[in-house]
């Protein structure tokens, strides 16, 4: 029923659908791991970088790639500001409360969209939306291989800085221990700040990115944001090599589940949400903790 | 303890504010017409409820333009109250009962999507206020029983219909394979179960013409159609059959495109001509047939004016919603002017046997069976290079050209 | 003392029979009174709610899995196998339990976030699945439900018992052993269960009673909508308001939660009956949402408590 090449074919959607879902995620991985605090402003941040993206292609015709990296930038000082005043004081409040900020911020964010930009779908093209590479059998299209791209890059940088400079190592200091981090002299106050703005930086790079692929809306975002708690939840919430491969995991089972004799295609997003409970319940320490298991390094 | 005395202090205070006395019925001179709409402004749904807001508004400033409505001889102004649901079931069902028995409203005006209208249609039976929708296409609308709703928006399950009526002619005359094997993928809502039972349907009863070989729903903003679309490659069919709504279709059929993809026939139900898919999809959305209710396309008189009045006004082509909007609101305006009474019956009465002419839809005439909904239909457009559309079914319709079938690049 | 507690039973007594009277005496006011009974259903969404999310502190995002569960074990039994819908309600309640047992059992192993995170899956979940069990509940075309239905005062008062036993319930459960448990376990489970408590127990006597008020709320709602869709009654946004509900009028207290619903429906009424403030709903309520946390957790019940205390 289904030739090689269209096998082929999904194990390679499978793939580039998982970079995609990386990248979305390592914001949330970043900011949990830090502060053990669930961003649920993440969509509203992604939504607001599809904007920023969007008007600098439109004013400025700069193209929705070089925009996602200035909505970054943009979003690094804004995230920072977000931690500063509003979220620094909710850290060692109940988990509750730092949930709720975060969705107050996230209404507020989309209320701000609904005013400068109505309700409208909007969308970019550019040049290169349709345009794909042939690899053997497979067609690969332009605007799945970019964001892919773009989670390699993230996921080796970020390991990199986390292993190698002074800031990322004081990142996981805190991560792992706050109080004993404290006391060794690291100042967690601004190492959670800056850790914050760099996660809602990682959250505006892939909304930007997200521009290539989707028409958006101020509602966009809510189903990516809970693809991304189920992935992070699968990845062990606090690895980033773990959050690639919990969304290689959903990006898999997601893709190949059309093979399913029967299956209901409008299904597709009850496989996140399964995976995210059963992830939760079963594998509390995520993927990566099967793997440190078996004695793999992190 | 102090907040426990104050509540009951609080809540007599609260009952004392409501508004006492009787409701003043039938006043012997009304002074105006109350008109009121419960729409989506902001939420899921809000961009088309923004356009059958404008709509609303440009057909009531028409009439208080041209001096109000005819009411039994005396001209009144029109009151439109637009209130905003944020695309809640809760809140369109409570805020179109505060239209009906705070703000006393003569009639009111539909709410869009489907799900939102029909948890405001008990309303209108309940208090005896007509109201006229068109913004709600799903057939199950029309089927409770109501006497105090009219719709103005051709169902669902009729594009289906005439879709299959399109295609079997185009078997008819050489230029699609017969039987069609269909590949037909629908988005999970009311919407895409209508078409896709209305596919099925044509296709179990007349097995000569046509063959659905798949048979897959997806959710509502995806992300990867992949997948869908590989099963689709793998059916080996003719023709793709996919309802969508607009981020839906510009994802999968970007998809489609960069998949290497092509059918004889394609069409994404309502979607093709849409500025915002066409911009979205440059040259791929190129010969794409859809069902309509209306086109900025069409030619007839009444289509370009309002066409052109809409562009002046805010600077944007109109699509259906605005127009179904303008249509909608101008349907029940003549409802009123008929009954020549404000009286919610006598309006119902009169809308129940109204021909209205001089409507945008195709055939330009709105009239409705015994359960509201209407006696209308779609026209199917086809789009071309440049930016262009024709209208290619009915045949009867101004401007109507033979569609280039099977699309281009397939034979 | 003995006053204090007397009055205690007696306001709130007294405010109920104003309440009830309402109908009663302003029979022309329909607006209010359906006002009134989607308000007491709130009420009673976010006293429940309390019942767990705050004496125990399991804050769950996913109670519109148990409304939506109910809202269609009546919607099924009413319009398919032409049950009285009043009959129907106990059995929504049930059905929420069943539902409530099967989330309880893996959830409540869970700690803080982690359970938080996993109701958020298990509500959005039942409302995909709800979405495609077409047989079973119409699917995406939700099911459309008789049109005639009791009168709106009956919902009024309905509503109004409904509200008052899940108070009750709620008042009850705080002062009971289980209530104390709850409290316990909420400052700290290990504690808890080091002194000999049976948490999971505990959790799940709440879990239930608050589920079965829940599910008869959303039996209920349902009779009054005459309509149920799972973007309706499964709705995130649902779930997020009886959290919000809660933390606005003060979460873990016995009146705070009315004190939010009583606000909440109302309010974003207003809101939206406002032109002008249509544009900015959502900014009022985000803004409402982030001045609580930050400068009020206590909620409204705390900011007035501090306010009398001056």
């Amino acid at each position: 029923m289904y030739e090689p090449s269209a096998i082929a074919g999904l194990v390679v959607t499978a793939v580039l659908t998982a970079g995609l879902y990386a990248l979305m995620s390592f914001g949330l991985a970043l900011v949990y791991g830090v502060m053990k605090i669930i961003n649920l402003a993440h969509a509203g941040t992604m939504m607001l970088s599809a904007f920023v993206v969007l008007e600098l292609n439109h004013r400025f015709h700069l193209d929705p790639i070089l925009g996602a990296i200035v909505s970054a930038a943009l979003f690094l000082v804004v995230g920072m500001l977000l931690y500063v005043l509003a979220v620094r004081r909710v850290i060692d409040a109940p988990p509750i409360a730092s949930l709720l900020l975060l969705f107050g911020v996230w209404l507020c964010a989309q209320n701000a969209a609904y005013f400068f930009w109505g309700s409208e779908d909007q969308s970019i093209v550019t040049s290169y939306t349709l345009a794909t590479i042939p690899l053997g059998d497979v067609l690969v299209p332009v605007t799945r291989l970019i964001p892919f791209g773009a989670s390699l890059i993230a996921l080796g940088l970020l390991s990199w800085f986390l292993r190698s400079t002074d800031l990322g190592k004081a990142i996981r200091a805190v991560s792992q221990n706050s109080t004993a981090a404290r006391l060794a002299g690291i100042r967690s106050g601004r190492v959670s700040t800056i850790a914050f703005g760099i996660g809602s930086s990682l959250s505006a790079f892939a909304g930007g990115l997200l521009t290539l692929l989707f028409s958006f809306t101020p509602d966009f975002g809510h189903t990516f944001q809970l693809k991304s708690f189920a992935i992070i939840v699968l990845g062990g919430l606090e690895s980033f090599p773990g959050v690639a491969l919990g969304a290689l995991v959903l990006a898999v089972i997601e893709s190949f589940s059309i093979l399913i004799p029967g299956w209901r295609g409008s299904l597709v997003n009850l496989l996140a949400f399964t995976l995210l409970v059963a992830g939760l319940v079963l594998l509390p320490g995520g993927i990566a903790s099967l793997l440190e298991r078996r004695g793999k390094p992190e | 303890m102090s907040i426990v005395r104050a509540l009951p202090a609080l809540v007599l205070l609260l009952a004392s504010c409501a508004p006492a006395g009787s409701p003043a019925q039938n006043a012997p001179a009304a002074t105006e017409i109350k008109v009121g709409a419960v729409l989506p402004l902001t939420g899921a749904f809000s961009a088309s409820g923004n356009y059958f807001q404008q709509a609303y508004q440009l057909a009531t400033d028409e009439v208080n333009g041209a001096g109000g409505l005819d009411v039994g001889g005396k001209k009144l102004p029109i009151t439109l109250k637009v209130l905003d649901d944020g695309s809640d079931t809760t809140k369109s069902r409570s805020l179109v009962e505060q239209l009906a028995t705070q703000e006393k409203v003569n009639a009111l005006l539909g709410g869009y999507d489907t799900t939102l209208v029909q948890a405001q249609q008990g309303v209108p039976d309940q208090y005896k206020i007509p109201m006229v929708e068109g913004g709600g296409a799903a057939s199950a609308i029309f089927t409770r029983g109501n006497k105090y709703l009219f719709g103005t928006l051709a169902t669902i399950d009729d594009l289906g219909n005439i879709t299959m009526d399109f295609l079997k002619y185009w078997e008819d005359q050489g230029k699609l394979p017969k039987p069609l094997k269909i590949a037909l993928a629908w988005e999970n809502t009311d919407h895409g179960k209508d078409y896709q039972a209305a596919v099925n349907k044509g296709a179990k009863d007349d097995p000569a013409h046509f063959q659905v070989v798949l048979d897959q729903s997806f959710d509502l903003n995806g992300s990867d159609f992949t997948p869908l679309l590989t099963q689709v490659k793998a059916a080996n069919a003719d023709a793709f059959l996919s309802d969508a709504h607009l981020p839906d279709f510009i994802t999968m059929h970007r998809q489609y495109t960069q998949l290497g993809l092509k059918h004889k026939f394609v069409s994404y139900g309502a979607r093709g001509p849409d500025q915002k898919g066409r911009e979205a999809l440059t040259t791929a959305a190129d010969y794409l047939v859809a069902g309509l209710w209306w086109t900025p396309a069409l030619t007839d008189q009444g289509s370009r004016t309002f066409t052109d009045t809409w562009k002046t006004k805010f600077n944007v082509t109109p699509d259906w919603f605005q127009a179904l909007g303008y249509d909608t609101a101008r349907v029940l305006y003549a409802g009123i002017t008929k009954a020549g009474s404000l009286d919610g019956t006598k309006v119902r009465d009169a809308l129940a046997g109204l021909e209205f002419t001089g409507a945008l839809v195709p055939g330009n005439k709105i009239s409705f069976d015994q359960t509201g909904k209407p006696k209308t239909t779609f026209l199917m457009t086809q789009n071309l290079p440049n930016n262009e559309v024709a209208i290619v079914w009915p045949s009867s319709l101004e401007g109507s050209k033979a569609a280039m079938l099977p699309m281009p690049g397939t034979s | 003392m003995i006053r204090t507690w007397r009055l205690s039973v007696w306001a709130p007594l007294a405010i109920v029979i104003v309440l009830a009277l309402f109908p009663a005496l302003f029979p022309g006011e329909l607006n209010y009174i359906g006002l009134g009974f989607l308000t007491f259903i709130f009420v009673t969404l976010a006293v429940s709610w309390n019942m767990v999310g705050g004496y125990a502190g399991q804050v769950s995002f996913g109670y519109a899995a148990f409304f939506g569960t109910a809202a269609y074990a009546t919607a099924i039994l009413w319009s398919r196998y032409e049950w009285d819908p009043v009959l129907t309600l106990p059995i929504a309640g049930l059905a929420a339990v069943v539902v409530a047992l099967i989330v309880g059992l893996p959830c409540f192993r869970l700690l803080g976030p982690y359970f938080s995170i996993a109701t958020i899956g298990i509500g959005e979940g039942s409302r995909v699945l709800a979405l495609n069990l077409d047989q079973l509940t119409g699917g995406a075309s939700g099911l459309n439900l008789p049109l005639a239905v009791p009168s709106k005062p009956w919902f009024y008062w309905s509503g109004l018992m409904l509200a008052v036993i899940a108070i009750a319930v709620s008042a009850w459960l705080r002062a009971s052993r289980v209530g104390l448990g709850l409290f316990a376990l909420r400052m700290d489970q290990d504690a808890a269960e080091s002194v000999g408590l049976n948490t999971t127990l505990y959790k799940n006597i709440a879990h239930c009673l608050s589920a079965f008020l829940v599910g008869v709320a959303g039996g209920l709602y349902v009779v009054y909508l005459s309509y149920v869709h799972p973007d309706t009654v499964f709705s995130f946004d649902l779930s997020i308001g009886m959290v919000l509900m809660g933390v606005i009028g003060g979460v873990g207290t016995l009146w705070g939660p009315v004190l939010g619903a009583t606000i909440y429906l109302p309010i974003q009424q207003l809101l939206l009956a406002q032109p002008s403030l249509v544009a900015i709903h959502q900014l009022i309520f985000g803004g409402l949402l982030i001045a609580i946390i930050l400068f009020e957790p206590g909620g409204l019940l705390g900011l007035i408590r501090r306010v009398a205390r001056r």
